[in-house]
């Protein structure tokens, strides 16, 4: 069964200018397919760009190069009005920082309803006001919250608060920028599994950001791990485990630690000096398994084709 | 005794079971933002004070006028230069009474020379007092006060002028309040205009930022480096002098500092997660500047404007002051003063009032937006 592509990025670009006539290459021509229902995570660093394609896929920047293909139809470029407007209904994101993502001057009434008042979805104050109720039951608050300000609630109810703000606009694809990154423990868990049976309820499809690689593993079905603007690496979340190829995935896989006395004596963390894959010649990124994507030169590729 | 502790503990604790819908209440009373403040603000004294005095200045200004039936434009030169006098109250000082200061080589010839260069006859003279005996310092002089009630004097009995009248006769006590209710109207004219510019200029430079706000600021820095008093006076000669005029003159630069303010919080705000939420709902930039940005900023433009509001109403006096201000026959506090001060060591009354007044103003302002300024603070809140 061949899998319906929701996602297409193509060599996308996202560079900046910085004052003096300097450029910071956030995000370096990269490709991706996401598919229909599942959970792409994409993992790395911090500052490696992870966040701006998020935030580029969703048009908050204009990309520079490249293009990204939502459903049929190109992301960027002038769009009218109408499809501006069916295109922010159809994706929808999930920001970091709880406490700044809530406008503190908003009750949670109105943050949850405002993409129905901007996308003129209910048209009755009822009927909003019963599915910001839904909306707030769906994510595990009571109906109480409605009239309260973001300010009273905890780290963790914020970010249920905006997973409801974006699944106001009943989106296809939601792209969730680290989540959970700024919550303890527990709570990452509990908006983890929420997402994961919001995924199941509605048939999303999550771009899962994240620099912590044990949840992406939990939540993504398929991995793709960044480095200085480029995707170095891309599997099955399994495979990718199991079998990393690239020094930078090793180097990352190596730093989990895990509730295992005689697994943690033995581990040892493998450190990756990029100087050394700077030099390499004739980068390209290449399916050296099948479904298991790497960024290498030919000579590369060829060696691990051997060892199989 | 161990077995008998350990019986008494299993008895004496209770597993606290926290069900999962409890876990989400939120037990603390709901409470608005501005709810929030206002009993930050009734917890600070001088400001409730400030709030009070500006209350009361506001109520004299608009009811004053109506206390009593003398008009701002009233002249009647038989009653000028009245000292003040209050039914009841004339025990506090308030009666009338104006004291005359004389020299003579006695006491008597002091006091004859008094009533003559006065025009005062001796019945209406209500006390005298020696203030000087001769001495080397005043060559042998005698120096002596008259107390003199000027209203029986010049046949006025029955008239109370509470605050006195100035040199055409016009009540003070009227002139005084309606010179009070124009410098509030002009200070919170110039204010609301002030903000009005000032918010929508730096919202919108701070917002689109890049080549907009470029050519905005250096429009800002051009206006700004221009001395505030030369755009006055070139407005004041521009237009007729009067109300607007002033209030013009005063806008023309006052929005500058509301602008400034405005644009650095919106170059903050701006990059907020929840400002990208709005944007990626599809919100319209009109949108996101008025229901995200300037909402949030609401506590820096209201404590902007109450500091305004007072510094508005200063520079208006000081305009009145050096002459560039209101012109007669309508008063406001700095014309007021203006006319007061060419005569204040005889008539100290016509000077006193206004300057009470305009005072109580700049302090009950200060105070009160020194206050609201602790009490908007986000991070005083508890």
């Amino acid at each position: 069964m061949k899998r319906e592509k929701i996602l297409e990025v193509k060599d996308l670009k996202q560079h900046f200018h910085t004052g003096n006539k300097g450029i910071i290459k956030a995000v370096d021509g990269i490709s991706f397919d996401i598919y229909r229902g599942e959970t792409f995570g994409l993992v790395g660093e911090s500052g490696c760009g992870k966040s701006t394609t998020g935030r580029t896929i969703i048009r908050l920047y204009d990309a520079t190069d490249g293009k990204v293909i939502f459903k049929g139809t190109k992301v960027h470029g002038k769009k009218s009005k109408k499809d501006l407007k069916a295109f922010n209904q159809q994706m929808q994101m999930i920001f970091q920082d709880p406490y700044a993502s809530l406008n503190p001057r908003m009750t949670v009434n109105e943050i949850i309803s405002e993409g129905m008042d901007i996308h003129a979805l209910l048209k009755s104050k009822n009927e909003k006001k019963k599915r910001v109720h839904q909306l707030l039951e769906t994510v595990g608050l009571n109906k109480e919250h409605a009239s309260r300000y973001p300010h009273e609630f905890s780290g963790g109810q914020r970010q249920r608060i905006g997973i409801a703000r974006a699944l106001a606009m009943e989106p296809e694809f939601i792209i969730a920028d680290e989540p959970i990154s700024a919550l303890d423990v527990s709570i990452q868990a509990q908006v983890v599994n929420l997402m994961k049976k919001l995924q199941k309820d509605h048939g999303l499809t999550y771009l899962f950001i994240a620099h912590d690689l044990s949840m992406v593993k939990y939540i993504s079905d398929r991995i793709a791990v960044m480095y200085a603007g480029k995707i170095v690496e891309l599997a099955d979340s399994e495979e990718l485990y199991r079998n990393p190829l690239h020094p930078y995935t090793k180097s990352l896989l190596s730093a989990i630690p895990l509730p295992d006395p005689a697994y943690e004596r033995s581990r040892k963390r493998i450190t990756y000096d990029p100087s050394q894959m700077d030099k390499r010649e004739d980068l390209q990124f290449r399916e050296v398994i099948p479904n298991h994507w790497l960024l290498c030169s030919a000579k590369e590729m060829k060696a691990i084709k051997q060892k199989i | 005794m161990d077995k008998e502790k350990e019986q008494m503990d299993t008895g004496k604790f209770q597993p606290v079971h926290l069900a999962e819908e409890e876990n989400e209440t939120i037990s603390r009373p709901q409470l608005s933002y501005w709810k929030d403040a206002w009993i930050r603000l009734r917890k600070n004294k001088g400001a409730i004070l400030g709030l009070f005095v500006l209350v009361f200045l506001l109520l004299m200004a608009i009811i004053g006028p109506f206390m009593n039936h003398y008009s701002i434009k009233e002249t009647d030169y038989d009653s000028a230069y009245l000292p003040p006098k209050v039914q009841g109250l004339e025990w506090a000082g308030l009666n009338g009474f104006q004291i005359f200061e004389a020299y003579g080589k006695t006491e008597d010839e002091a006091i004859e020379k008094g009533l003559e260069s006065y025009e005062v006859e001796e019945q209406h003279v209500r006390g005298i007092e020696i203030l000087e005996e001769p001495s080397e310092e005043n060559n042998g002089y005698y120096l002596v006060a008259l107390k003199v009630d000027i209203y029986a004097a010049k046949a006025l009995e029955d008239k109370y002028f509470w605050f006195g009248t100035d040199s055409m006769g016009r009540d003070l006590w009227t002139r005084i309040w309606k010179g009070t209710q124009i410098s509030l109207y002009i200070g919170f004219l110039a204010a609301l205009i002030d903000m009005v510019i000032g918010v929508l200029y730096g919202g919108i430079s701070g917002y689109y930022g890049g080549r907009t706000d470029n050519v905005m600021q250096r429009i800002i820095e051009i206006l700004s480096g221009i001395p505030n008093l030369v755009i006055v006076i070139l407005m004041i000669l521009l237009l007729d002098p009067g109300l607007l005029a002033i209030t013009i003159a005063l806008t023309i630069t006052g929005w500058i500092g509301m602008a400034r303010i405005v644009r650095g919080q919106v170059l903050k705000l701006k990059n907020y997660e929840f400002v990208l939420a709005a944007r990626t709902l599809g919100s319209s930039n009109k949108r996101v500047l008025m229901k995200h940005l300037i909402p949030n900023v609401t506590s820096i433009i209201i404590i902007n404007t109450m500091f305004t509001i007072p510094s508005a109403i200063f520079f208006e006096a000081f305009l009145s002051f050096i002459g560039l201000g209101l012109q007669p026959p309508i008063a406001s506090l700095g014309t007021l003063i203006d006319t007061a001060f060419d005569s204040y060591r005889v008539y100290p009354y016509m000077l006193l009032f206004p300057a009470i007044i305009i005072s109580l103003l700049m302090i009950g302002f200060n105070i009160l937006a020194d206050g609201l300024r602790d009490a908007l603070d986000p991070k005083m809140r508890r």
